[in-house]
Parts: structure tokens; C-alpha cells; sequence
């Protein structure tokens, strides 16, 4: 085999090929919020349904955090999961004329740490373990009450696919 | 940072070079039209009758052996975020077929300078494939190979990075993990060109098109290097240079 300027050409491009070839761009999840999605359905019905009552959602810790302020005629939320403990306890306050009143979640779950990239922010996913609330009959003044709960999906991650199934009982 | 950018480019560009300058150092061919004609088979050099009577032999179906090593990862390991230390070892078979054996050990240790995560790995791979040579002369010892590989790589590697601190309960969360584990397996296309530079010495580069076939992440997810693959991905391109010495 004679090396004539051809190969000798395709030696050059080869290497040059190969070092424009060794350049990487950089993957990183366009969204990179790992949050719970819970959708709210009334009880007797099993029919997705907007919230009648004032919602807040606060998360207990040393200093509690509303997560959800006051929202009124929705039928869905995404919630925070702790990175360090697992439990998180929430608590659904419903307003009305007559004030309000208060239903806790507890919602125990695994922190398992996710990596992508050294180039892409850290994130922990979680697996939800249990779930459970305090129960409170539906009154006149407080007509609005979570009934029970059910996990549709344990994985919680980028995924905004629904994980919860909370179930409302009406007065 | 801007010593090791210089020190790449630096060993790129020899790595570039070298090949061409080795191929300029070859004498000039003196046109056939110019020679004396004389009556009989006459040879310009004498080196072109020994080629010629060494082209009357068939070729064995076992032509020889050889042992190489790839440049290109040591400068990468030497310089860049990440690099391997590579050995091959090939069979001849009648001048055509090369069997391989490729093992090495890929290192890396970087820390991302946005991100403040680190890597540390330093693990073995191996990769098992034949080349086909697809140039005419089987007797210059200069080739064109086409091959394919299957790589593995058992990778145990080290991840850390700043502690998590979660928004809402504003509690911490240690973000280090040391001897994580993974495997990685994958193919590769290979297109080289190989010369031969002296006496039993060749040269060559190889571009490789890898494709991962499979991998098992650890606990944390994906290895961000994967020894004798390169940066994880789905596919990737890469490439060697080699120094073959024939046993």
C-alpha cells in the first residue's frame, strides 16, 4: 500500500475528527423538580373535583412553611418531599366563614440521592412507604374533609406523573 | 486549568503531526521512465527484490503476533479529566484478519468547578474484537482496518459533592458516597490507519463509534466516566493512537 496525498489526508482528518468528536455537550433534565402530585376526588363519587373550601398546605418542621396559600376551586397540587427525614407531615387547613379547620397528612417515604452528571444539580428521589391522616367528619361550618388516601405511583422524581389519590368527603 | 487546556492541545497537535513527519521521511520514488532499461527483471533498489521475492511466499495462516499500546488514553490520564492506560494484543491471521484482546485501567479524578461535584475512579476494562484489513499489499506492513469490539468495564468509583440543604424543612443532607458500583458494557466500530515505521515498529490511529449495550448504575445512578467507554453516554466517539511492536 503506497501513502499517497489522499491518505495522508485522511491521516490529518482522522485525529481532527476525533478530537472535534471527544467535544460533549451536556444533558441535563430540563425539569429538575422532584415533587409529589396529588389529585383531589370526592369520595362517593370517585370523580376528580375541584376543591369547594379555602385550601392552605403547610409543611411541619422547626419553622413551619405553607407550601399552598389559600387556594380556592383546584383540583391538583405538587408537594416537596423532605431530603433528610422520612416522614413529612402536612397539614390541610380549610377555611371558611367559621374559620378553620385543620387535617394532617403524615406521608412516609425513602430519600434515594439521583446523578446525572457532574455538570447537572443534584436531586433526591423518593419511594412512598405509607400514608396515612387524621379523620374529621364533614360538618355544616366545615363541610370539606380528606376521607382517605391512595398511592396511585410510590415514585416520586422528575416524573410529573400522579403518586396520591386524595379522597374528599363532603357534608 | 489553563495548563492542562494547553498540555491537551499541545499533545493533540504531536499526536497530529508525528505521522506525517514519520511518512515525509520515506526517499522519494524515482519515475520507472528515468531508470537505465536494461534486458531481464531489474529492480531500482535492492530492497524492492527482497519485497518481491517476500511477495512469491503465501501467506501463514498464523503471520505473526503483536503487542501495542495507545498513546492518546496515556496523554488523556496525564492531562485531561479523564484517560486510561491501554495494552493490546493481536494475532496476524494471513495478513487479513486481526484478532484482539485490548485491557486496560481507566482513571479519573475531577471535580466540576459549577457544581463542586467530584469523581474519583480507577478502574479495568477489556475489550475483545477483530480488525479487517482492507489494503491490497499485504506484505508493506502499512494497513486500513475495519473492526468491530465488545467492551466491559467493573467500575467502582467515589462521588461527593456540597451537602443538600432541603428548601422547605431546611435540614442537610451529606451528598458523599464512596465505593459505589457499576458495569457497563458496550460495542465499538473501528476504522484505523497503521504504518510501519521501522523494523518490527508500527503506528497507527484507530476512531472508534462506541454504543452502550448495557449498564447496571449503582445506587447514586449513572458512572459519570466509564473506563475504556469515556463519558457516559448512550454512544460516543473516541479514538486511539498506537505504538505496535510485532513479536
Amino acid at each position: 500500500m503506497k501513502f499517497n496525498l489522499r491518505h495522508r489526508f485522511l491521516l490529518f482528518l482522522l485525529p481532527l475528527t476525533i478530537v472535534l468528536s471527544s467535544c460533549s455537550t451536556t444533558d441535563c433534565p430540563l425539569n429538575n423538580t422532584v415533587s409529589l402530585k396529588a389529585n383531589f376526588y370526592y369520595s362517593g363519587t370517585g370523580v376528580q373535583s375541584n376543591i369547594t373550601d379555602t385550601l392552605s398546605v403547610i409543611a411541619v418542621g422547626r419553622r413551619d412553611t405553607t407550601l399552598l396559600n389559600k387556594s380556592i376551586k383546584f383540583n391538583t397540587t405538587t408537594l416537596p418531599m423532605g431530603y433528610a427525614q422520612t416522614v413529612d407531615t402536612l397539614l390541610f387547613r380549610f377555611f371558611t366563614g367559621y374559620g378553620n379547620v385543620t387535617d394532617s397528612v403524615f406521608i412516609g417515604h425513602t430519600n434515594e440521592p439521583h446523578f446525572v452528571s457532574l455538570d447537572c444539580s443534584t436531586a433526591f428521589f423518593h419511594q412512598i412507604k405509607s400514608v396515612s391522616c387524621t379523620h374529621r367528619y364533614p360538618t355544616s361550618n366545615f363541610p370539606t374533609a380528606i376521607d382517605s388516601i391512595l398511592i396511585v405511583n410510590p415514585s416520586v422524581s422528575y416524573d410529573k406523573t400522579e403518586n396520591l389519590k386524595i379522597f374528599f368527603s363532603t357534608y | 486549568m489553563i495548563k492542562q487546556k494547553t498540555l491537551k492541545y499541545f499533545s493533540v497537535l504531536i499526536s497530529l503531526f508525528l505521522p506525517i513527519f514519520v511518512w515525509a521521511q520515506k526517499p522519494v520514488q524515482v519515475h520507472p521512465s528515468t531508470q537505465q532499461q536494461t534486458r531481464g527483471v531489474q529492480y531500482s533498489q535492492h530492497i524492492d527484490s527482497m519485497k518481491t521475492s517476500l511477495k512469491a511466499k503465501p501467506l501463514h495462516l498464523l503471520e505473526g503476533m503483536s503487542v501495542s499500546g495507545d498513546v492518546l488514553g496515556l496523554v488523556m490520564y496525564s492531562v485531561a479529566h479523564y484517560g486510561q492506560i491501554e495494552g493490546a494484543f493481536r494475532l496476524n491471521l494471513k495478513g487479513k484478519y486481526f484478532p484482539t484482546i485490548e485491557v486496560g485501567l481507566g482513571h479519573s479524578d475531577y471535580t466540576d468547578d459549577e457544581t463542586s461535584l467530584h469523581f474519583k475512579t480507577g478502574s479495568p476494562y477489556a475489550r475483545i474484537g477483530c480488525d479487517y484489513n482492507f489494503a491490497k499489499d499485504l506484505y508493506s506492513g502499512n494497513r486500513i482496518f475495519g473492526g468491530l469490539r465488545y467492551g466491559y468495564s467493573k467500575i467502582k468509583y467515589d462521588l461527593s459533592g456540597p451537602d443538600l440543604i432541603d428548601p422547605v424543612w431546611k435540614q442537610s443532607a451529606p451528598y458523599q458516597f464512596k465505593n459505589l458500583e457499576a458495569n457497563c458494557s458496550w460495542a465499538e466500530l473501528v476504522f484505523g490507519l497503521e504504518a510501519k515505521i521501522w523494523s518490527h515498529f508500527h503506528m497507527g490511529w484507530t476512531a472508534r463509534y462506541r454504543i452502550r449495550i448495557s449498564q447496571k448504575e449503582s445506587t447514586v445512578g449513572q458512572a459519570w466516566y466509564v473506563p475504556g467507554f469515556g463519558k457516559n453516554d448512550t454512544h460516543n466517539f473516541g479514538g486511539t493512537f498506537n505504538l505496535v511492536f510485532d513479536i
